[in-house]
């Protein structure tokens, strides 16, 4: 097939071969949600990145005082850049739902998406919480790894060198949202992710760290 | 021939490399246009099918069939001759235990660095002399660039897209040496691993910039290595809390005979930098890289003097020779959560 021909007439142009890999998946859709948070047992996956404790245990204190949740069960990656594994089956069987903290660098931006996918394969509606500057990467690699809808929700980059206060407020302000893609129905959830920041107008990133190449 | 790969059609040499180019499918440099016809030898120096799928590259996990490898090592501009060892170090990399997931998108500067042991390091010219890490010959400059091209058009690996590193490091561009096994005095690495020294292999590691371990004054091992221990012991590297990591020292060919000349063994090497390259815990505390990572037993120690060693065991210290003459050897850590791994290469050249 010729993509792009810069030549009409015939036989003078150079034909090369696409040095691009195929990416295959069929796209798998994101776990049921749950109707309320009432007397629900919300996990908190926490993968080690600094102050994601801070930020999950505000979040599990609200999630019980405002929305009715009954009980949260904390865990902690060893490391942020490997996966969740045995962690996630313990998530799996004691959780209804799960908040997931966070991607807020490459690798460890790569194994929150894909623990928030294995969570959510194995029918555990989650959270995953992603900086801006990184939630292009995380939805790319959801993309990537078979699950298009996968609802990322976006804090502040960064959040490894913040005063508590400044964690705390982060978590408040995520809450509303972690709550909504927690209860809210699948496809409509499904719809309004997919894309959501891959497609974004507004630049998420800080586009001062990065030097398009000029077409 | 057919081929599973679109064709583009594209005026001349400069429109190739400036399609490609914008497209984001180069590493910068200029490649050579991958024409169906170079292709089509560069598949002469294999005979595993185009279409066969080895795995695929993350995180873009785009499908690595022998196929598109030819057509980046046409690209890089390899040799026919130099597939198998591509070849390996794919399957290499695509091991679940290498952590490719983590290593192509992390904003740490760590890039698959190759080692090639065996008889196809002198059938393809692979440089394990003078300059290891350098300039100068077409393997290890092709090899290691094709690893790269794959890693960006296969894995997605754009920088600011889904390759996030910081800063990455030089041996980004291209990241392949071969042992000097003449002057290695102990088991050259495949034949640690398990390979005949009549067998080729490919090891891959995920390791940072080579930093220079100076020592032209002793004669003991115990002090060589004191002083490679010291340029290892860093608290601002992976190895220092992460625990699944492994750390490299690339001996130049003096320093390996000062230490085997003294009867000094491989595995004397390896104990001696396990129970030298270490961190105060006090430090470690104090600089704040065990709050992240608590859980581990390394640090559930009482004692502020212990001393926390780079790796869980001696065996996680790799022992390379490579080199000129000279007395440098190089301390490569690693991005912390990834294994070295050594596949054969199993095909005649």
């Amino acid at each position: 097939m010729c993509v792009n021909s810069t030549r009409t007439d015939d036989g003078a142009s150079i034909e090369i071969l696409d040095p691009r890999g195929e990416v295959n998946y069929d796209a798998t859709p994101i776990a049921e949600r749950l109707d309320s948070l009432e007397g629900a047992t919300v996990g908190l996956l926490d993968n080690s990145k600094s102050n994601a404790d801070v930020f999950l245990e505000a979040v599990g204190e609200q999630l019980k005082s405002e929305y009715g949740v009954d009980e949260v069960v904390y865990r902690r990656k060893d490391k942020s850049p490997i996966p969740a594994d045995a962690i996630a089956d313990q998530l799996v069987s004691q959780c209804d739902a799960v908040v997931n903290a966070y991607g807020d660098c490459g690798s460890c931006t790569s194994w929150c998406v894909y623990d928030s996918i294995d969570l959510e394969k194995k029918g555990t509606p989650v959270a995953t919480i992603n900086s801006d500057e990184f939630i292009k990467l995380g939805q790319s690699e959801a993309q990537s790894l078979s699950m298009p809808g996968l609802p990322l929700v976006m804090v502040s980059h960064p959040m490894g060198d913040l005063e508590e206060p400044k964690v705390l407020d982060r978590a408040e302000n995520a809450l509303e949202e972690i709550v909504a893609v927690l209860t809210t129905d699948r496809d409509d959830l499904e719809d309004e992710y997919a894309e959501r920041y891959l497609a974004a107008d507004e630049e998420l990133s800080d586009e001062s760290l990065y030097c398009p190449i000029d077409l | 021939m057919t081929f599973d790969s679109e064709t583009i059609s594209i005026d001349d040499f400069e429109d190739v490399n400036d399609y490609l180019y914008r497209r984001e499918m180069t590493d910068g440099l200029p490649v050579v246009p991958p024409t169906a016809e170079r292709v089509e030898r560069m598949l002469e120096g294999t005979s595993r099918e185009p279409d066969e799928e080895l795995g695929t590259i993350p995180p873009k996990y785009g499908v690595a069939t022998v196929e598109k490898i030819a057509i980046n090592a046409v690209m890089a501009g390899c040799e026919s001759a130099y597939m198998p060892v591509l070849i390996a170090a794919v399957e290499a990399m695509t091991k679940e235990e290498f952590n490719l997931y983590g290593v192509n998108a992390t904003t740490h500067p760590v890039a698959p660095m190759l080692v090639v042991n065996g008889p196809i390091v002198e059938e393809i010219n692979l440089n394990y002399g003078y300059n290891v890490f350098g300039q100068g010959y077409r393997a290890n400059a092709t090899i290691g660039r094709t690893v790269r091209l794959l890693l960006v058009n296969l894995g997605g690996g754009t920088p600011g897209d889904m390759d996030r590193a910081t800063h990455g490091h030089p041996g980004k561009y291209s990241f392949c040496i071969a042992e000097n096994e003449k002057k290695n005095p102990w088991d050259p690495l495949h034949v640690q691993r398990g390979f005949g020294e009549d067998e080729s292999a490919v090891t891959i590691m995920g390791v940072e910039a080579p930093h220079e371990i100076n020592d032209h004054v002793n004669e003991k091992p115990a002090e060589l290595l004191t002083i490679a221990a010291d340029v290892f012991a860093t608290v601002g590297n992976n190895n220092s809390h992460h625990t699944h990591g492994e750390i490299c020292i690339v001996l130049g060919p003096e320093h390996a005979d000062t230490i085997a000349r003294n009867d000094w063994s491989r595995e004397d090497v390896q104990w001696f930098l396990y129970d030298n390259a270490r961190n105060e815990l006090e430090t470690l505390r104090t600089v704040g890289t065990t709050d992240n990572y608590t859980w581990h037993h390394r640090f559930e120690v009482e004692n502020d003097d212990a001393r926390i060693p780079l790796v869980e065991t001696p065996e996680d210290v790799t022992v390379v020779v490579a080199g000129g003459a000279g007395k440098h050897s190089m301390a490569l850590h690693s991005f912390g959560e990834t294994r070295s791994v050594t596949v054969g290469i199993d095909e005649e050249v």
